[in-house]
């Protein structure tokens, strides 16, 4: 009996530090390499794009230029008035793995840092090891501005946990994203849905039926599970001036 | 001596338990059970 209840003690003990270790590598471990790899995404970036915006102050949003884009009511009868779509040129997309955009978050009239303190860069693809990185562009989706979705996943828990306040957007915050030709989009959150992992209509062209650009967030829900995604949908609400 | 190549050998043995936590199961677990932002994709949309 004595015999039985040392194993089950030792038993209980190695449990504890297994499950210590595993806080460790989740808290801890999994975010000294996306630090890293931020790190030096930014240094490309400054690199080959000449800097980071950082996220627009709220009384900076009368700079905003409003696009008219494309507007649902918008039918090929319009008249030839109607601004065309603010199509950036086509650009090779990047290579897996390298950055594709910034992130960052502002709420209109409030200056305190919204869901991350820094801007987030974005990368190429969405495997393991590209996420390893920071928030993944799904390869297929659109680039920021153009039409359709431009659609990021990002870790709620490890790796740097980029999407861990996610769940602090409202309707009417403002997702800037800053493309490799440096110009900056601003997208107007409009609302959040809870869905199962396989609910791939979130990242399809036109996921709210508006026609407009649409940018898709994904992240894992609840924290600390993956049994189903929480997204974010926002749309193309205009540009900023460079 | 005996009792130093033991220690020695339950601390490489410990370490190597270490890294295999870190490298493999817990990234596994992780994956699985945890933390997967990412949709589960038959295949990749294609942007209009």
């Amino acid at each position: 009996m004595t015999r039985v209840l040392r194993v089950a003690g030792w038993l209980m003990v190695a449990g504890g530090v297994v499950i210590a270790l595993y806080l460790v590598y989740s808290l801890y471990y999994t975010g000294v390499a996306t630090e890293a790899a931020q790190r030096d995404l930014l240094e490309r970036w400054e690199r080959d794009v000449g800097g980071v915006v950082e996220p627009m102050a709220a009384g900076d949003r009368s700079a905003t230029t409003e696009s008219p884009a494309a507007e649902p009511s918008a039918q090929p009868s319009d008249p030839p008035s109607a601004t065309p779509a603010p199509e950036p040129a086509p650009e090779p997309p990047p290579a897996p793995g390298e950055a594709v955009a910034v992130l960052a978050f502002a709420r209109p009239g409030d200056d305190e840092p919204l869901v991350v303190p820094d801007p987030l860069f974005v990368v190429e693809g969405v495997s393991v090891e590209e996420l390893k990185r920071g928030p993944g562009h799904y390869t297929g989706t659109a680039m920021p501005g153009q039409a359709g979705n431009f659609a990021v996943a990002g870790h709620r828990t490890t790796y740097g946990h980029p999407f861990f306040d996610l769940d602090e957007l409202r309707a009417g915050d403002e997702v800037h994203v800053t493309d490799r030709g440096g110009r900056r989009w601003v997208y107007s959150v409009v609302r959040q849905e809870i869905v199962d992992p396989a609910d791939v209509r979130v990242i399809a062209p036109d996921p709210l039926g508006t026609g407009r650009p649409t940018l898709t967030l994904t992240t894992c829900h609840p924290r600390f599970s993956a049994a189903q995604r929480l997204v974010f949908f926002a749309e193309l609400a205009g540009t900023v001036p460079a | 001596m005996r009792r130093a190549a033991t220690v020695l050998l339950l601390t490489v043995a410990a370490l190597a338990v270490v890294v295999l936590l870190f490298t493999v199961v817990f990234p596994r677990v992780d994956r699985a059970f945890v933390n997967d932002p990412v949709l589960e994709q038959p295949d990749p949309p294609a942007s209009p």
